[in-house]
């Protein structure tokens, strides 16, 4: 060929294409590359069974094909605006005069061997437990000290500094220093997790990096750095990379944070809010014993007022108030009569009285000298019939004196020692003294029998 | 019921040693203490205590959150006892 060139130096194009193609062909750098990019114009050309499309970057594109016995062993469909790693070597498309490159396997960004190893030890830790919810310790709710392992130059720190200034100004916080990418950085990692688990009063760790590639998280996806989580006595918060990107310190953390600032978040509450509901809560308190104590208080007044209401005092009063109304009571009746009483002297007149009395004594005086009359005449008469039956009792009385008797020759014998008159013979008694009684006077006799 | 009383009791005495207690502990206990004394018909002498509890715990919870001192530290060398703190400055954080 070279002679060919030699004796004619006009080439044809199928020539000079061929010459470039046996260029392509005889670089053993381009014989195998690896080459990231993104996906356009694919075309998944159904006769052929091929691949077509265009990968490329910010600043340029190449064209690539997949043949069908390559690309039926992919996976995944390739998509347009897909991140990729293609595998494959470049050469010309002698026909067309263009190069491209020709894919021998794809893989999505993130999805390669580190992703692999990735997805091999989330199993392996995932079978061994390490990532169960029983595992996880609680996130103290007001730590003593947060302990941060992260890189002390770094953004990560000055945003979780901030947002604790913000939320809780005086949590204290001590920061272990670390690699956080590189050959260095999971070894320096166990070794910051390991000298904050020897402060005391360190109660929460945070792990924290910012965003990357899965390369640059790759520290936290080392088994060393998990086991360190996994060992560590306080609970370990895992703030790496992004919302999106997850790595096996996530896993095995207490707690996974979305970024390093929401572990910030995380780690401490609002100390103002805290504080608001403190003092909420404080004057709930008082207004719950303040209503108990006015109950209380009201409930014991009315105790006392009744008690009182019973005290000795109370009850004279009570007495002296009862005798008050009864004197009142009689007042009013009294005054009452005696206002009807003067009401009905005052209907009569004096005068007419006075008449009224005189006509009384005049017809009680003419009664009385009646009566008077009456009675001087009844008593006229008695003494009149009185001295009738006098004297003729008198004149009755004078037949039977015993001295007449006596003046006829009878006598009387009476006992000397009695007085008794004798009057039968039997009554005498043998030797009696005896005294008889004659009209001109008496002898003593002894009686013989 | 007599269980949940002897219970109640016992978290009762516990509130009073604040020795021991956490903040997030005694912010639940005094959550507690005040629905009890909101809502339960208790008896006056026992509502006191539980006032004065609630007091208690305020004051433990205000202390807790006042007690912490403000310093940020980054650790320069050692591990375990011969570990060596010094203050951290950044001018980002104002």
């Amino acid at each position: 060929m070279i002679e060919y060139l030699k004796n004619d130096s006009v080439y044809t194009v199928t020539e000079i294409n061929q010459y470039v193609s046996d260029m392509f062909a005889n670089d053993a750098e381009l014989t195998s590359v690896l080459v990231r990019g993104e996906i356009s114009n694919f075309t998944n050309h159904l006769a052929s069974g091929h691949f077509y499309f265009s990968l490329k970057d910010a600043g340029s594109r190449i064209n690539c094909v997949m043949f069908k016995n390559s690309n039926r062993l992919l996976k995944f469909m390739p998509q347009n605006g897909q991140s990729v790693v293609i595998k494959g070597y470049v050469g010309t498309y002698i026909q067309r005069g263009e190069y491209q490159l020709y894919a021998s396997s794809i893989e999505k960004e993130g999805t390669g061997e580190l992703y692999k190893k990735f997805l091999e030890l989330k199993e392996k830790f995932e079978k061994a437990g390490y990532f169960d919810e029983a595992r996880k310790r609680p996130i103290p709710v007001l730590p003593r000290r947060i302990g941060v392992v992260t890189a002390p130059e770094g953004s990560v720190i000055c945003d979780i500094l901030n947002i604790l200034k913000r939320r809780f100004f005086n949590m204290p916080l001590v920061i272990a220093p670390a690699y956080v990418q590189g050959g260095l950085a999971a070894a320096s990692i166990c070794e910051a997790i390991a000298r904050l688990n020897s402060l005391e009063d360190v109660d929460v760790i945070i792990v924290a990096r910012g965003g990357g590639s899965i390369e640059e998280l790759w520290p936290f996806n080392e088994e060393s750095v998990a086991m360190a989580v996994l060992e560590s006595k306080k609970p370990v918060i895992s703030a790496v990379g992004h919302q999106t990107d997850f790595t096996i310190c996530d896993f095995v953390s207490d707690m996974r944070a979305p970024t390093p600032s929401a572990a910030a978040e995380l780690v401490v509450f609002s100390k103002d809010e805290t504080l608001e509901d403190l003092e909420r809560m404080l004057s709930r308190l008082d207004m719950a014993a303040s209503s108990m104590f006015a109950a209380a208080s009201s409930k014991l007044d009315y105790l006392g007022q009744k008690l009182a209401s019973h005290s000795p005092e109370k009850v004279f009063e009570n007495y002296r108030m009862h005798i008050d109304n009864i004197e009142m009571t009689m007042r009013s009746v009294m005054s009452r009569k005696m206002s009807e009483a003067s009401a009905r002297v005052s209907e009569v007149s004096p005068k007419a009285h006075i008449a009224r009395l005189r006509g009384l004594t005049a017809r009680y005086s003419e009664r009385i000298a009646n009566i008077k009359k009456h009675i001087d005449a009844r008593i006229n008469s008695k003494c009149e019939s009185a001295a009738n039956v006098l004297e003729n009792t008198w004149l009755k009385f004078s037949v039977h004196d015993y001295k007449k008797v006596l003046e006829l020759g009878y006598s009387l014998v009476m006992g000397a020692a009695d007085g008794k008159l004798i009057r039968t013979a039997a009554q005498a008694a043998e030797n009696e003294k005896v005294n008889i009684k004659f009209s001109d006077g008496e002898i003593a006799a002894v009686i013989c029998r | 019921m007599a269980l949940r009383k002897e219970h109640n009791k016992e978290a009762a005495d516990k509130a009073c040693d604040l020795s021991t207690l956490k903040f997030e502990e005694g912010l639940k206990k005094l959550e507690e203490t005040l629905e009890a004394l909101e809502n339960e018909e208790l008896p006056l002498e026992e509502s006191i205590k539980k006032y004065e509890q609630g007091i208690q715990l305020y004051n433990f919870c205000r202390a807790k959150l006042e007690s912490l001192e403000k310093k940020i530290e980054i650790i320069s060398k050692g591990t375990g006892a011969e570990i060596e703190l010094k203050p951290y400055e950044r001018k980002e954080i104002e």
